[in-house]
């Protein structure tokens, strides 16, 4: 029995594939707030024929991977997609992602001012769509490779930017290695 | 926490073959089955534990059923049913002192004379929804394999298949140090695509009703949805989605007296509170599934009792859905403690297999109260 499996991670970009690896019709209608939305039988497949990607609001999809794997070997993802200008930090935070790890607690982090570097996290891919290093975050992350950013510094993008995003969250806690 | 768990056993070397066949030649134990109707029955307890009986794993004979009992170093130990399928006890060690343990799952008697004699536990709930009418699922379960690193960690392989063995089904118990995995590889032997709906149906037990809560479900959807049928589940589907009569009491503030079945909500709480009465099931709505690009629900929660003070984290691996269920007032006609029934599951879209593939799904239950 395997009790450690070899760890075989790279930045898998067929990650956005992973939605239905079946095809599947996208109809301009379903493109409705998640939450509140009476659901139907799946049978009833969407009327529409044609993918309207060109009328879906432009948005940056976000593949955010836990430090610790799961317990079989496989990373830990979590996806998210929302519009671009926003800052990563509030990003993660509205879309419930961990940021902080064990300074989530109050009064342990700065909260976005730039001064307590907890907020660390790794660009995995996608990092032409960050906004640069800020001086603030030159100084903190000195020490630190020049993939790592502190979200609350770094906006993503602009409101009609599209694009993917790959985050390594808590990257000084992370148990395996990227390729 | 070093281990990591592998959903591959080795393959039965010869030497255990060679052994099976002398055990069974040679078998004369006074209980009842031997290995020469392969299919449904299976050797004595004693024959098993010489095939498959490691150190940490001892084959036994409780209330005539054949048990198996894995315990690993630091003395957690679980309890499975073999021809049923049904882990009956897991008791981890959860305080430093001596003899700290706590059993984790809630286990009743059902009080019938045939059938097992017991519900609740922790089971694997497999339906093959591919026609109409009551789905298959299977009964009859006997012993494949068995691995032990001879400290930390055990497992035990369970096999069964479909009257025409067109569905092979694996169902793989794992205890660790601090955790106990179950998976569930099902590979399509036949020649027609098939439709699987899962669940891994668990009853934890806690001491309050009050304090009970589960934490890490934020920002994911859920809806009233009736567990997948069971015969080891305590609460029927029916019983499961039946409301409650609405009390006046401070703590009415979570259940689901309002939710119409099917309707989508968002879990806005930090906390999900398990006192009143609801039947859940957190995920990824079907219909966001066919967009381009969804938010993934979360892969595992924790649940908090606050009187024993214990946290246990569920994680899902393979499954898309957590079932969360939790009886309310329901729970006193059951027994003293309080319990709810929750588990990874693949519940609401059916997993398409086609013939020749294989489909995995495990759920791992882990504790850091040392």
């Amino acid at each position: 029995m395997e009790i450690m499996r070899a760890l075989q991670l790279h930045p898998p970009l067929p990650l956005f594939k992973h939605t239905t690896t079946k095809s599947y019709k996208l109809s301009s209608k379903l493109s409705m707030s998640r939450g509140f939305h009476k659901l139907n039988a799946l049978e009833t497949n969407s009327t529409s024929g044609t993918t309207d990607l060109e009328e879906e609001l432009p948005s940056i999809d976000f593949a955010f991977v836990s430090p610790k794997l799961l317990p079989d070997g496989s990373p830990d993802i979590h996806i998210r997609s929302t519009v671009g200008g926003q800052k990563l930090r509030d990003i993660m935070l509205d879309g419930n992602i961990d940021l902080y790890g064990p300074y989530d607690i109050p009064l342990s982090n700065c909260a976005g001012g730039g001064t307590c570097g907890t907020c660390m996290v790794e660009v995995v891919e996608g990092k032409e769509l960050l906004s640069p290093r800020t001086d603030k975050e030159k100084e903190i992350l000195k020490r630190k490779p020049k993939t790592w950013r502190l979200a609350c510094q770094t906006v993503v993008g602009k409101p009609d930017s599209r694009g993917e995003l790959i985050i390594q969250q808590l990257p000084e806690w992370k148990a395996h290695e990227w390729e | 926490m070093a281990s990591l768990l592998s959903l591959h056993l080795p393959r039965p070397s010869p030497h255990h073959l060679i052994r099976a066949s002398a055990s069974s030649s040679s078998s004369s134990s006074p209980t009842t089955t031997t290995t020469t109707t392969s299919t449904t029955t299976q050797a004595s307890p004693q024959s098993l534990e010489e095939e498959f009986g490691r150190k940490g794993i001892k084959f036994t004979d409780i209330g005539g059923v054949p048990t198996v009992e894995l315990t690993v170093r630091n003395g957690s130990s679980l309890s499975l049913r073999i021809p049923d399928g049904l882990i009956t006890s897991y008791k981890p060690k959860v305080y430093w002192k001596e003899d700290g343990f706590e059993e984790l799952l809630y286990t009743i008697p059902t009080g019938l004379d045939s059938g097992c004699p017991f519900k609740g536990g922790l089971s694997l709930v497999l339906h093959d929804v591919s026609k109409d009418g009551s789905p298959w699922q299977p009964s009859q379960w006997t012993v494949k394999d068995s691995d032990s690193d001879s400290i930390d960690a055990v497992q035990v392989e369970l096999s069964s298949s479909n009257a025409n063995g067109s569905l092979e089904i694996r169902y793989v118990i794992t205890l660790s140090l601090l955790c106990m995995a179950t998976a569930v590889i099902v590979k399509n032997q036949g020649t027609n695509t098939v439709k699987l709906k899962s669940a891994m149906l668990s009853h934890l037990r806690f001491k309050s009703r009050r304090g009970s809560a589960i934490q890490g479900l934020r920002g994911c959807s859920y809806c009233s949805h009736p567990p997948l049928s069971s015969v080891f589940g305590i609460l029927s589907p029916a019983e499961a989605m039946k409301k409650e009569p609405p009390n006046w009491s401070l703590f009415n503030t979570d259940n689901d007296n309002g939710n119409k079945e099917g309707s989508w909500l968002v879990e806005d709480n930090l906390y999900t509170v398990l006192g009143e009465k609801l039947s859940r099931v957190y995920t990824a709505p079907p219909m966001e599934r066919l967009k381009r690009v969804y938010n993934t629900p979360p892969s595992k929660f924790e649940t908090i009792d606050q009187r024993s003070g214990l946290g246990f984290r569920v994680i899902r691996i393979g499954y898309e859905d957590f079932y969360i269920c939790s009886p309310g007032a329901l729970s006193e006609k059951y027994g003293k403690d309080y319990f709810i029934c929750t588990g990874a599951a693949s519940m609401l879209v059916p997993v398409d297999l086609d013939p020749g593939e294989e489909w995995r799904g495990a759920q791992v239950i882990e504790h850091d109260n040392l």
